[in-house]
């Protein structure tokens, strides 16, 4: 067990250093550079002010030094500055990471409260008329764009029925900030968590399938348990190991879609400042931002794989 | 052009405003003729108005940053609101600026010349320019803004190490070059005789001077004192203890959220009547529009692809700027646009009219010449260029216009408005022969560099408005041929004519002048005068005319005299 | 293999083949009733896109601007754009155009992942282990994010598009075909034949694919409908097809508009529901052909 954490943490190490390496090349093949995007096209400013400028930013090295002691930094946790706004990019990062993390953590909450329960709803009622109704809008909100499905939500939910707030994390001056966040925190969240809802509710709905069909829910039936109690005890228990799996995976088309979702609500998150950093051309931003994103993933999905090492003793290691 | 003893005339004119013998816009113009700060003026205005307040003073007001609707390069809704040293290149914060600092002088609220805000009057003579500070004014610590402050910040600005797009503002007072050169560490031209005197010294008359100074925020002496001019833009004040002398305190800013302010009690005008003032970021029009119909935000900028939307809401009107010409700016020294006829049958190709009304349904008009917002610099025989493609195909051929090659015609709008426009003039192009491809400038530095390069041909972009017309020469004359190509000795003539008077008739036959030969010419194929829409939430009195102001510069004026209903 | 979790969650989708093409796969692809509705809507639409353009009697790209922001009416279905356009023209081409995207994204990434999935499955070895290392790599990033970081610097455009949808989606194909190779290698008679000293290029061609296609075909199925999404959603952040070309992506993005999402519903509704439409079309496609391509899922 031991062998295999440790094999598998430093196979974590190779793939974020491979990540780091692919990053930093992209970013150097890239057109343009900061210095170009900081001009407004209503300047102009002679190409040796230009010059100047790329130089006070080290932008005239070349990349292989870069590259070294970009990551020599970033291991002390020192992403450099921010281009655009000249803040430390760990601070940056920082602000930004709890802002996001509420609303994936929220989204989070949501879809697998919603999607398990309608998926253990959809399976037990098998071929029944909710069965169909709850496969129907699981592939329903897998097949609507997020950003629509968001902007349809702003539409209904802010501006016609004024429930919530269109956008943002907060109200200046609210009294109960807690209550005030949560307030901000559902038309993003619901939207964010919609796919992975319908995601999870197919997951559970087969996975449960699978359980319920088994030899030893057969058995435990026959042992004369009740229905509900051969369901919860015995299946649902199996069947959510490997789902506890699929929520850790999901993690990154949930953090995709963070971007487009931030980017909906407004919310000032890690994903809104993905895209912003992007159009910014704000070159040591974006490739902290993937590799921050990346090490997230990469932790959750060894955070997975040790779950589930302890809950399923079929699984062996060392092969 | 003095105003030092004005009241008494002004005294005459609220009488007559009061008594209806003329209204309450054309009293403010007048006002704003004579040099009057409109805040003064509606200060005096309200005054005089007998009975109660129409709204109660306090209250809080939410406005949205200019989240691109104006089609300006204002209101970038980013982490880098506040690190973008104005000092270096302006735009993108001034709405904040508006709110938190002061300036010698502000536009008026008709837009059509300036006003004073700390400068309580000055004087243009020759050389000679003296500015007469309000006194008691104070910045948001406490410290007392004097006539060092502003001498302070005008050394600042001119001194190359600090990098300041306005530096070049001050290139007529005495010293400049001796600063440039290094020989002097302040200009020897700008001194302050006591605490409420500026007095600046010229090589030569230079109209474009006071205008420059709308621009620029004074900065205070105490808090920048001694600190190295290169690095001045990371000074912490910038970002964290904003120290201004403007309206509105800075409370705190949550990036990419909103910048929170509170009223200044020592506003040199006057206590701001609202308490509070937030400015939200938002990243785009429709967000901000749709906080705007819940009544999150109270001012709205937008464009006409909303017009409908905000004609329903009983609670809105829409309030026009001028926002600016929108044109195609030409590679003149480019030898398939050398010919200033192919220029002529490109604005002959185009039907400026039909894009106004269809397009941008009747919020802007067709015009074939620069600032044409200024009425007074325009001549009455300009060519509008009517649509007429016959014409157009009859000049490329007269040109021997081959129409082989597809260029690239570039734009930076990102908007959907423009996009539209853009598809249109290609199509109109297109039609006489002239095929372009169109390119958006995503920032990547493409277009820039084929600027800086001049292997250019065509981009659409736009002179944002202001009511200096000293400025046309930074892109026609003849000093900028290098970047953008365009050099013709009378039009330089005229324009520096009109840099060495005072004198606005005088001014207006050199202009008129100037703007004939672009016309003419054209470096630029000029299309429409754009209007910036604002939607006004009806809660929001920001005074009459409204005080919004052109181009980028959406919070022009007058922010401490807005009241707000509950 | 590094990830049993990952493992066991490709297991879990019921995806396990084992035989070629089983008999009878029409015939259990037309019982799944959406699956087969879903395949007469694509099927629909698909010829509608190269046909309609040629029936419409107007011209997708040219403004009529006297015409511009027309309701619906007989003669325009669904309203004129801002330049005057008959929207359901627009639709109709715009459908060429996600479609043709998607599919080029899904070929380029369906062909990469094949590639390299056998390369892998067949060589094993440090091969396997390498390609096994990147494709982990590329699925650790949050695909999207390294979407529009590549979008925004490559330049939006079709070509662009399709390029880096197909570069970043290979990694399922790939994994995929890879477990296919790996349980074919280990048949008998393919041992006996590698034993004999068969030509590697044929073996592969002859007896690896046949057995591998089968789950490829199902993911780039989906892949589909995944890449269609994924245009729109570029699309939305502007960085997808840029105008004039019409895409239901950017078509779509009209919506944006406030007005034009509370007021103008027709403007939306055509390419917003052939978005929607198709993608579950193809969904319901995919899990159609998986129910009639495994035996396991008829129960």
């Amino acid at each position: 067990m031991r062998k295999y954490l440790i094999q598998r943490l430093l196979h974590s190490l190779v793939i974020l250093l491979g990540v780091s390496v692919l990053v930093f090349t992209l970013v150097e093949l890239a057109p343009g550079d900061i210095v170009d995007s900081m001009i407004s096209p209503e300047m102009f400013v002679t190409p040796e002010v230009k010059e100047q400028l790329r130089r006070e930013y080290g932008l005239d090295e070349p990349a292989p030094i870069r590259y070294v002691r970009w990551l020599g930094r970033a291991v002390q946790g020192d992403f450099g500055y921010s281009l655009a706004s000249r803040r430390p990019i760990r601070d940056i990062i920082l602000d930004r990471l709890p802002i996001s993390l509420q609303l994936v953590g929220f989204a989070l909450v949501i879809s697998v409260v919603l999607g398990i329960g309608t998926g253990v709803i959809a399976a037990v009622k098998q071929y029944s008329w909710i069965d169909y109704l709850v496969t129907l809008f699981a592939f329903s909100w897998l097949s609507v764009p997020g950003f629509f499905l968001g902007m349809l939500m702003i539409y209904i939910f802010a501006v016609r029925l004024n429930w919530f707030p269109a956008f943002g994390t907060s109200t200046a001056g609210a009294e109960n900030p807690f209550l005030d966040r949560l307030h901000h925190l559902v038309l993003p969240g619901v939207t964010l968590g919609l796919e992975l809802t319908a995601a999870l509710t197919r997951y559970t709905r087969s996975s449960l399938l699978e359980v319920l069909h088994s030899d030893y829910m057969t058995t435990a039936r026959a042992k004369g348990l009740r229905e509900r109690v051969v369901i919860v005890r015995h299946g649902l228990r199996n069947a959510l190991i490997p789902i506890i799996t699929v929520i850790a995976l999901r993690l990154p088309y949930l953090i995709s879609g963070a971007v487009v979702i931030e980017t909906v609500f407004q919310w000032p998150g890690l994903g809104f400042l993905t895209l912003t950093a992007a159009n910014q051309k704000d070159y040591p931003l974006i490739m902290a931002l993937a590799l921050a994103v990346t090490v997230v993933v990469v932790a959750s999905s060894l955070i997975a794989d040790i779950a589930y090492s302890l809950v399923d003793p079929r699984i062996r290691y060392g092969d | 052009m003095t105003q030092d003893h004005e009241v008494t005339t002004f005294d005459r004119l609220i009488a007559r405003a009061a008594d209806g013998s003329i209204s309450r816009r054309e009293l403010v113009k007048r006002a704003g003729a004579l040099g009057l700060g409109a805040p003064l003026v509606a200060a005096l205005l309200n005054a005089a108005e007998s009975g109660p307040a129409r709204a109660q003073e306090g209250g809080e007001v939410t406005l949205s940053f200019d989240a691109g609707a104006t089609g300006g390069g204002g209101g970038k809704p980013t982490e880098d609101i506040l690190a973008y040293c104005r000092l270096i290149n302006g735009g993108t914060q001034f709405e904040l600026d508006r709110m938190v600092d002061i300036r010698l002088v502000t536009l008026s609220a008709d837009l059509q010349s300036y006003v004073g805000e700390l400068a309580e009057s000055w004087t243009l003579d020759g050389t000679n320019v003296t500015f007469k500070l309000r006194p008691n004014a104070t910045w948001h610590d406490g410290e007392p803004l004097t006539a060092s402050d502003v001498v302070f910040t005008i050394n600042l600005l001119a001194t190359p190490a600090t990098k300041s797009r306005w530096g070049v503002t001050f290139r007529s007072v005495k010293g400049y070059q001796e600063l440039q050169d290094g020989t002097a560490t302040t200009m020897s031209g700008v001194s302050a005789p006591d605490d409420l005197t500026v007095v600046l010294e010229l090589t030569e008359p230079d109209s474009g001077l006071l205008p420059g100074f709308m621009f620029i925020s004074i900065l205070p002496e105490h808090i920048f004192q001694g600190v190295d001019l290169s690095k001045v833009c990371e000074h912490p004040n910038w970002t964290q203890n904003r120290i201004g002398a403007g309206p509105f305190k800075l409370v705190r800013l949550l990036p990419n959220e909103r910048i929170e302010m509170e009223a200044f009690d020592n506003y040199v005008l006057g206590r701001p009547k609202i308490d509070k003032l937030n400015l939200l970021f938002f990243q785009s029009v429709e967000t901000s529009l749709a906080a705007f119909q819940q009544g999150t935000n109270l001012v709205a900028p937008m464009t006409v692809l909303n017009l409908d939307l905000v004609e329903s809401l009983d609670f809105a009107e829409i309030v026009t700027t001028p926002a600016g010409t929108g044109a195609i700016w030409v590679n003149t020294a480019h030898p398939d646009w050398s010919d200033k006829r192919v220029r002529q049958a490109m604005s002959y190709a185009i039907d400026r009219k039909a894009i106004c009304e269809s397009l941008f349904r009747g919020y802007a008009d067709p015009v074939s010449s620069e600032i044409p917002y200024l009425p007074w610099t325009q001549p009455a025989d300009l060519n509008p260029y009517d649509y007429d493609p016959d014409r157009a195909k009859a000049l490329l051929q007269e040109a021997g216009w081959k129409g082989d090659t597809t260029y690239t015609l570039w734009y930076y709008y990102p908007d959907r408005l423009t996009a539209t426009v853009m598809e249109a003039v290609q199509q109109y192009l297109d039609a006489v022969g002239i095929r372009v491809e169109l390119r958006l400038d995503d920032g990547s530095g493409v277009r820039q560099r084929e600027f800086d390069e001049g292997t250019w041909h065509l981009i659409y972009g736009s002179y944002g408005a202001q009511p200096a017309p000293s400025n046309l020469s930074v892109i026609f004359g003849c000093q900028a041929q290098s970047t953008w190509t365009f050099c013709n000795p009378e039009f330089d003539a005229a324009m520096e004519a009109a840099l060495r008077t005072y004198d606005q008739d005088e001014q207006a036959q050199y202009y008129q002048k100037a703007i004939k030969i672009l016309n003419e010419e054209l470096p630029w194929i000029w299309l429409f005068d754009r209007k910036n829409l604002i939607a006004v939430n009806k809660k929001l009195n920001t005074g009459d005319p409204p005080a919004f102001g052109p181009g980028h510069i959406l919070y022009a004026n007058n922010a401490h005299l807005w009241t707000v209903e509950e | 293999m590094s990830s049993p979790a990952l493992e066991r969650v490709v297991q879990v989708t019921p995806v396990t083949f084992v035989e070629r093409r089983p008999p009878g796969f029409w015939r259990r692809f037309l019982r799944h009733r959406l699956a087969f509705a879903g395949m007469v809507f694509v099927v629909l639409v698909g010829v509608g896109s190269l046909v309609a353009p040629w029936i419409s009697p107007y011209d997708p790209y040219a403004m009529q601007l006297p015409d511009a922001r027309l309701r619906p009416s007989w003669d325009h279905p669904l309203g004129t754009d801002n330049l005057g356009r008959d929207i359901l023209t627009r639709v109709f081409v715009g459908g060429r155009i996600s479609i043709a995207v998607a599919l080029a994204a899904v070929a380029i990434s369906s062909g990469l992942g094949t590639l390299l999935g056998v390369a892998a499955g067949y060589r094993g070895g440090w091969v396997d282990s390498i390609i096994m290392r990147i494709t982990d790599m590329f699925m650790s990033i949050p695909m999207f994010v390294l979407l529009i970081v590549l979008v925004s610097m490559l330049g939006p455009s079709a070509k662009n598009v399709i390029l880096i949808i197909g570069l970043l989606t290979w990694m399922g194909p790939a994994r995929l075909v890879r477990g296919q190779v790996l349980s074919v290698v280990n048949e008998p008679y393919i041992e006996a034949a590698i034993a004999s000293g068969a030509p590697p290029g044929r073996l592969v061609i002859r007896h690896v694919l046949p057995n591998a296609y089968v789950p490829v075909v199902v993911a780039s199925t989906l892949g589909v409908a995944n890449a269609m999404l994924s245009e729109a959603a570029l699309s939305f952040l502007g960085l997808g097809i840029q105008p004039p070309t019409p895409s239901w992506g950017n078509m779509l993005n009209a919506a944006q508009q406030l007005q034009t999402l509370v007021q103008e519903p027709w403007v939306w509704l055509g390419p917003g529901a052939a978005i929607a439409l198709t993608v579950l079309s193809i969904n319901f496609m995919g899990d159609g052909l998986r129910d009639a391509l495994d035996p396991r899922a008829r129960r």
